[in-house]
């Protein structure tokens, strides 16, 4: 019985809270895809009450979407507000200075929404040693071979690790 | 203007993740603010600015809205009662006080909004984009928004369903391929809307993940009843548990991060929490557990997998992607630590590890699967029932060690006896597969168990990622088996479904019912409907299946049951309805081709 095995692909099973979204899915749920860096966030409440904090980007590539200034502000729930605060897990966290590349849909404000919460922001971090700069967000890419992470690490086929460079090019074929 | 309820100084959170209490007690997984206050709901003295119709602080009740729409037009009151199920599920836990009411159903479109003082659940099915414009859900299953007030006093929250790329389903007996069981995901919701984070244990309802439709989820875990005896205690029951607390340090210093596991004296899990950041309440690397019955236990403490690992089972951001974004995962899974609890005392245990990366991780797991030729890799619990005989569970890793060289894998905990074990080199891609035969004991304690395998560089778990199933479960103590409960009833917790009732009106209780295995929600299927054993003359296995001969009336219906236990489980449809042409007829099961089924025939109406 054992020497006919068929063996079943079924890949991995998400009945979490969140599944993971391919590049393709979040190229294609975005009006911006964007690499920038954080020059700014700033806390308010809608006309509903609800706080949210706006993240300021300086735009240094667009790679989808057209944008006229050379900022671009996206909005997400959650942030503090004199002595009130929000939390959002699995919102995308944005640090002062930190560059990122960020799918985004606009809202009816026109303001930039993470595709799928923190899945639409990736990270951009060196790995030294000359190397391209890599990405990753919860699910995606991450460093490469030779980086100390890696003995720790397994991936299957779609989770390789990941350049910008790479990340930028997959964006640009799913847009054309 | 609108006005605003809340009185306080109020924090907003939303998730998918969970919050806990005031005293720096927990197992499990908890939020907390700075000053080691937990998040829950009724806190004495901030409660009283708490709308009444977001609860009742007196009764410990919290109030919700359903969406009267549902998922599905044909399918929406199963999927509200589903979710009132759910809540049920919840506020049963024995040595509890806790209560929900449905207040009523939401009027006009439903939105996620934390200051409109009403607790609102649906499904969202018209746009991914929510909370008034501000998150794209996209990609999550289920999320629950919270506020709380600067005490972590939990004062309204939220619940929405992905209603756009997901298929939903409450068909217990069948559901479809791929659809996700409304009554697990609720209960995991619920779970996070009394202020619960994602759990340690991989079979506990709080798990980040679990398959689609019938999962470990759908029962709570010893770690989700913990959890409520914690919070939301009856009177008198702190007096008759314990508690066990310390620190996790690895050189001297605390550990953040670490999977802190306590299991009784053969090695069966029961709880699991982890280790802390720092605050102004306690040090690194503090843990505790609560409400733990007097006894004898072992703790031992394992690493969550890597933050950056693209595989994993449990990691840091999945638990809390903010207090855990990068936990220590660079020592050696402890060796387990014999400790006694007694009843009103807190034990101390200080928890020292060794330094060191894991050689190898178990990052998937093999189902339960009666032969090998059809293998799938997921993420989640195995589960296996009492009585389980010769069935296959496994789980995958990356360079694995194989057979010899002292490896030895196996299955912590007790009532499970390994036979086979298999070692499959890069059965999925780079990943290796141990794929383990067993037999459960019939009366093996229900619960989750651990994946282990070691060799001379380390041992790796997967800690609750097989779960022993009851045979005839009765969660909610009616004395009625909860798998004909739920194969009959959305809302099985419910006054229809209880053993006295009888809601097809045939003058049949619910459990005269079951204990003659006929429809309780039918009134044409009846006990007396149900031909006596002796009418079945013979049963005969062939590679088409089962055919079953019995006496028949001519011109009589007859329908086909059949179930693996002779004395318990629910019976299933086998076949189709045939009308009798003799004074015996013959019925296939195309379904069963070993002598591992019972039968039963009923006479249906004509």
């Amino acid at each position: 019985m054992i020497c006919c095995l068929v063996l079943g692909w079924h890949g991995w099973t998400h009945a979490g809270p969140l599944r993971p979204l391919g590049i393709h899915e979040l190229t294609e749920a975005s009006d911006v895809v964007l690499r920038g860096k954080v020059t700014a966030k700033k806390v308010a409440r809608d006309e509903a009450g609800r706080i949210f904090t706006t993240v300021c980007l300086e735009v240094m590539e667009v790679w989808k979407g057209q944008l006229e200034e050379s900022t671009f502000e996206l909005v997400q729930s959650g942030g503090i507000l004199g002595n009130q605060r929000a939390e959002t897990p699995f919102q995308a966290s944005f640090r002062l200075n930190q560059e990122a590349v960020v799918f985004c849909r606009l809202n009816p404000d026109g303001k930039g929404v993470t595709i799928g919460l923190t899945q639409g922001k990736f990270d951009v971090f060196e790995v030294g040693n000359n190397q391209p700069s890599h990405v990753r967000n919860l699910f995606l890419g991450g460093p490469p071979p030779t980086h100390p992470t890696f003995a720790s690490r397994v991936r299957m086929p779609q989770q390789l690790p990941m350049t910008l460079e790479e990340l930028k090019q997959t964006v640009r074929e799913e847009t054309r | 203007m609108r006005q605003y309820h809340f009185k306080q100084r109020r924090w907003l959170g939303w998730s998918a993740c969970g919050l806990l209490a005031a005293m720096p007690l927990w197992a499990f997984v908890s939020n907390y603010n700075e000053r080691g206050q937990h998040q829950y709901w009724f806190k004495p003295g901030s409660s009283g600015f708490v709308s009444p119709n977001v609860m009742q602080y007196t009764s410990r009740t919290i109030k919700y809205y359903l969406d009267p729409n549902g998922f599905s037009e044909a399918g929406k009151q199963r999927e509200l009662d589903a979710i009132r199920t759910a809540f049920d599920q919840w506020q049963q836990i024995p040595d509890s006080r806790l209560h929900f009411e449905e207040a009523g159903f939401v009027s006009g479109k439903p939105e996620v909004n934390l200051f409109d003082n009403t607790n609102t659940i649906f499904w969202e099915k018209e746009s991914f984009l929510v909370n008034g414009g501000l998150d794209d859900i996209r990609g999550s299953l289920g999320l629950t928004f919270r506020a709380f007030f600067d005490d972590f006093n939990l004062v309204e929250a939220d619940i929405v369903f992905n209603g756009l790329e997901r298929q939903w389903t409450t068909d217990y007996v069948s559901p479809a391929f791929n659809a996700i069981f409304v009554e697990a995901v609720a209960l995991h919701e619920i779970g996070h809307l009394i202020g619960m984070e994602h759990a340690t244990i991989g079979s506990s309802t709080m798990m980040w993940q679990a398959r689609p439709g019938l999962n470990s989820q759908l029962d709570l875990s010893a770690d989700d009843i913990a959890f409520v005896q914690t919070y939301y205690p009856a009177d008198g029951l702190s007096d008759k548990l314990g508690t066990l607390q310390g620190q996790v340090e690895l050189g001297g210093e605390g550990v953040l991060g670490a999977v802190v596991l306590l299991e009784d004296t053969q090695g069966n899990l029961i709880r699991g929490t982890i280790s802390h950041p720092v605050n102004q309440q306690w040090q690194q690397g503090f843990y505790q557990m609560t409400a733990v019955p007097p006894g004898d236990y072992l703790v031992r403490v394992c690493p969550l997998d890597h933050h950056l690992a693209s595989q994993f089972l449990i990691n840091g951001p999945v638990i809390d992607y903010f207090r855990f974004p990068e936990p220590t995962t660079d020592f050696q899974p402890s060796e387990p630590v014999a400790i006694s609890i007694q009843a009103r005392k807190t034990t101390e245990q200080r928890l020292s590890l060794q330094p060191g990366s894991a050689a190898f991780r178990i990052l998937g797991i093999q189902p339960r699967v009666r032969d090998l030729s059809l293998l799938t890799l997921e993420r989640s619990t195995a589960q296996i029932t009492q009585g389980d005989q010769d069935i296959w569970v496994g789980f995958y890793g990356e360079n694995l060690p194989s057979e010899g060289d002292g490896v030895v894998v196996g299955i912590r905990g007790s009532g499970i006896e390994t036979k086979i074990k298999q070692y499959r080199e890069s059965l999925f891609g780079d990943l290796d597969a141990w794929l383990i035969q067993l037999s459960v004991e019939t009366d093996a304690l229900p619960g989750p168990r651990s994946f282990f395998i070691q060799d001379q560089d380390g041992i790796a778990y997967a800690n609750g990622f097989l779960h022993v199933e009851p045979r005839s479960p009765d969660t909610n103590q009616d004395g009625l088996n909860d798998i004909f409960q739920r194969s009959h009833f959305a809302h099985w917790t419910g006054e229809q479904a209880a053993p006295s009732q009888d809601p097809d009106g045939d003058r049949y209780t619910n459990l005269e019912e079951y204990q003659a295995g006929s429809v309780p929600t039918q009134a044409s299927s009846t006990p007396i409907s149900v031909l006596p054993p002796f009418s079945l003359l013979e049963v005969e296995v062939s590679q088409d299946g089962a055919s079953i001969l019995f006496e028949s009336q001519p011109g009589q219906r007859y329908q086909l049951h059949g179930r693996h236990d002779a004395a318990e489980g629910p019976w299933t449809v086998r076949g189709e309805p045939v009308t009798a042409e003799g004074p015996t007829t013959q019925i296939l099961d195309p379904s069963t081709t070993e002598l591992n089924t019972f039968y039963r025939v009923e006479v249906l109406s004509r």
